[in-house]
């Protein structure tokens, strides 16, 4: 039928009945499922969450004089526990191996702290808090199903530039291994109890937990008009904007055939 | 015709231009050819039969194609065009931003405008998407658009969404005559002067007895071109059958993998890695070899099985594009693109070539009728015939720029603006360098060397 070799019947331009039959359209779209999708949001509105603790804990510090040492010590009943959770899934070796990791990341912050506390005393406080706001907003686009080190070093390099802002080296400490143990642990663990995209028990509770904190601090800190407005932002995120994605699905229209280029499978 | 790509370089599109050319030249039509320039070779060049090619110099950007702007080529364009008595613009290659400018610039002038598709463009990614949005731009402003098999013709309809009606196939050819089979005495004393050089060539002609084949590899080596393939197909061929040896010629940023593949399994002796040769080479390399492998990923025609045919070898090529569509099953063992099935079809190939099971002697003969130039040429020119009867030459501006409009949503009101400002520009042009102050070629020299020189094809 496709043939070039033999003496042409037709015109040139000729419509012949097999005319694009071999195209293809949406060949490989996935099937998505709402459920999975909730599971896939719930990553989403945990780093939401987070943003707001992390930069609600900074306001509590800073503008309302709380100690850091609280929050850090919060913290580390927390991160107990998740230390619990995993080690007991990690061999012996392994579990070591974090240990020291873990050591080495405390002493080095402690050296460091003089040169974190003075890091932008020469910039005005309002350069700041825009630049750290433009951090969160990338540290939220590239979260994603895995950790990946935009979102950690976008995490890592706000919580830096706010520790700087405190006036004294041991807030500073104590605020930068907070959000160590908070800030960028927390979806990290989360993303390694979601195996294979499935929630489980300790995810909805890490979920849960981190929604309910960043609410309490919301209608503590910024008043009960504000806590309406993300209380509803939570629920949007969650239950609303994957129902949009499932939407927009439709228009979707991807078409393949002969055209494209094999991919090889080498071996 | 006007095309980013032409001699100095050789391939597909360059080789497709200079032999229509040529054979319209033969059929008594005035033809020049209009390009960049290549490095020292810039002005009116002559080649063959009189074939006056214009190498313009422009900058070029990515793999030979010329600086994308829109108008900056009118001035130039407007003046070879006006000088040479134009009524056709042909452009090839849409990769090519001169071809491009061209159509616009020619239907700017009222002039009739066919372009000719050689390459499949996918639509997954940035750069095809790109790529797509300015064809569409040209082609909106084309007569008639000319492909080179069927499957470039449906990819081409769906990137552009012309009507397929506007579309036509025509395939590329070979010159068969440069393509014969080897004769018993002329390949003993061939001697290739490759960089590579790692078997000699006596070697090659005492093979037949000996039961070895040679498989024959003639391609760019670049990662569309399946050089990945060959690097992982390669040592497992040569580890199950110790009786095959590779030739592959041209260059390319994959020829270093094949290098280090030959050393880390010991090949050297066994594949001869020629390095970029010249067109001209290629037939004395091909019939060194029996079977003719081509692992490419796309290809929109792939003249080159058409020239490994001629030359009397079994095509072993991957199942992609429009390949299929090129020569007949008998000559051809078709391979799925995964390692597996090339060392599988390959080593079918050679079991094929020696248990004669094929006669590949008569291919050379059946490709002759199969494709020819002369054909070609004249089918192209009944396309230049039609689109000069009935093609959009009368139409307004205002029409064009409706269907310009059509186009989308918002690059449409910006390939109106593009229109509105070439016709701006054409306008100035014309004020500042009245047409009729351009001096025109003189229409008897140029028959009188068709007269002359009508013969040598």
């Amino acid at each position: 039928m496709r043939t070039l070799w033999v003496k042409r019947t037709v015109p040139d331009n000729y419509i012949h009945p097999w005319f694009l039959s071999q195209l293809k359209r949406n060949e490989v779209v996935a099937n998505y499922q709402y459920k999975k999708l909730l599971s896939d949001f719930s990553v989403l509105l945990l780093n939401m969450c987070n943003s707001v603790i992390f930069v609600l804990s900074f306001v509590a510090i800073y503008a309302r004089n709380m100690k850091p040492q609280y929050f850090s010590l919060t913290a580390v009943i927390l991160d107990i526990l998740m230390a619990a959770k995993l080690f007991s899934e990690k061999s012996e070796a392994e579990a070591l191996a974090a240990l020291k990791s873990l050591s080495i990341t405390v002493f080095s912050v402690m050296v460091l702290t003089p040169v974190f506390r003075s890091l932008t005393e020469s910039t005005s406080s309002d350069s700041i808090w825009t630049l750290c706001g433009w951090l969160l907003v990338v540290n939220l686009l590239f979260c994603s199903r895995s950790l990946n080190p935009i979102s950690i070093n976008t995490s890592l390099a706000a919580t830096i530039m706010l520790a700087s802002r405190l006036t004294t080296s041991v807030d500073v400490f104590y605020f930068i291994m907070y959000n160590l143990q908070t800030f960028i642990s927390v979806p990290a663990f989360y993303m390694w109890l979601r195996k294979n995209r499935e929630m489980s028990a300790y995810n909805y509770a890490l979920l849960g937990l981190t929604s309910l904190v960043s609410t309490i601090l919301v209608s503590w800190l910024l008043g009960s008009s504000v806590l309406y407005i993300w209380i509803l932002i939570q629920a949007l995120v969650l239950f609303a904007v994957p129902r949009l994605f499932l939407a927009l699905q439709r228009y979707k229209d991807r078409i393949s055939g002969p055209w494209d280029a094999a991919v090889p499978i080498l071996s | 015709m006007v095309c980013d790509f032409f001699f100095p370089q050789e391939g597909g599109i360059e080789i497709h231009i200079y032999q229509v050319a040529q054979q319209l030249i033969a059929l008594g039509h005035h033809v020049i050819v209009i390009t960049h320039a290549y490095g020292e070779r810039k002005g009116v060049r002559y080649l063959d039969c009189g074939l006056k090619v214009y190498y313009v110099p422009f900058m070029t950007v990515y793999r030979e194609s010329a600086f994308p702007t829109a108008f900056s080529f009118l001035p130039h364009f407007r003046q070879i065009v006006v000088r040479e008595n134009i009524d056709v613009v042909h452009g090839h290659g849409s990769m090519s931003t001169f071809c491009q400018e061209a159509i616009v610039h020619g239907r700017t002038m009222g002039l009739a405008t066919v372009f000719t598709d050689h390459s499949l463009v996918g639509f997954s990614n940035v750069g095809s998407i790109l790529v797509n949005k300015l064809l569409k731009y040209s082609l909106t402003d084309a007569d008639h658009v000319i492909c080179v098999s069927h499957t470039c013709r449906e990819n081409l309809v769906l990137r552009s969404a012309l009507s397929p009606r506007k579309v036509s196939v025509i395939p590329n050819a070979v010159v068969s005559e440069n393509f014969c089979p080897a004769d018993s005495n002329s390949n003993s004393n061939s001697n290739s002067n490759s960089q590579f050089k790692c078997i000699d060539s006596s070697s090659i002609s005492s093979a037949e007895d000996s039961g070895i084949v040679t498989v024959v590899v003639c391609s760019r080596l670049y990662a569309n071109k399946g050089a990945d393939l060959l690097v992982s197909a390669i040592p497992k061929i040569c580890l199950m059958d110790p009786k095959i040896n590779f030739i592959i010629a041209g260059n390319g940023p994959k020829i270093v993998d094949l290098q280090q593949m030959c050393e880390r399994h010991l090949l050297q002796n066994r594949v001869n890695l020629l390095g970029a040769i010249r067109h001209n080479e290629v037939r004395d390399t091909m019939v060194k070899g029996q079977v003719y492998l081509h692992p490419t990923l796309t290809e929109a025609f792939g003249t080159v099985i058409v020239e490994a045919a001629s030359c009397g070898l079994l095509v072993v090529t991957t199942n992609v594009g429009g390949i299929p569509e090129v020569l007949p099953e008998y000559m051809t063992v078709y391979a799925e693109p995964s390692t597996k099935d090339v060392v599988k079809s390959v080593l079918k190939a050679v079991e094929m070539v020696r248990t004669k099971e094929v006669d590949t002697t008569k291919f050379h003969d059946e490709v002759k009728r199969m494709y020819h130039w002369r054909d070609v040429a004249e089918r192209t020119l009944g396309v230049y015939n039609k689109v000069l009867r009935k093609g959009m030459r009368s139409e307004s501006i205002f029409m064009r720029m409706q269907r310009h409009y059509q186009c989308g949503i918002i690059v449409g009101k910006l390939y109106v603006l593009c229109v509105v400002v070439d016709t701006i520009a054409l306008f100035v042009l014309d004020f500042l360098n009245p047409r009729h102050d351009i001096e025109r070629v003189y229409g008897d020299w140029s028959t009188a060397v068709n007269k002359r020189v009508g013969d040598c094809i």
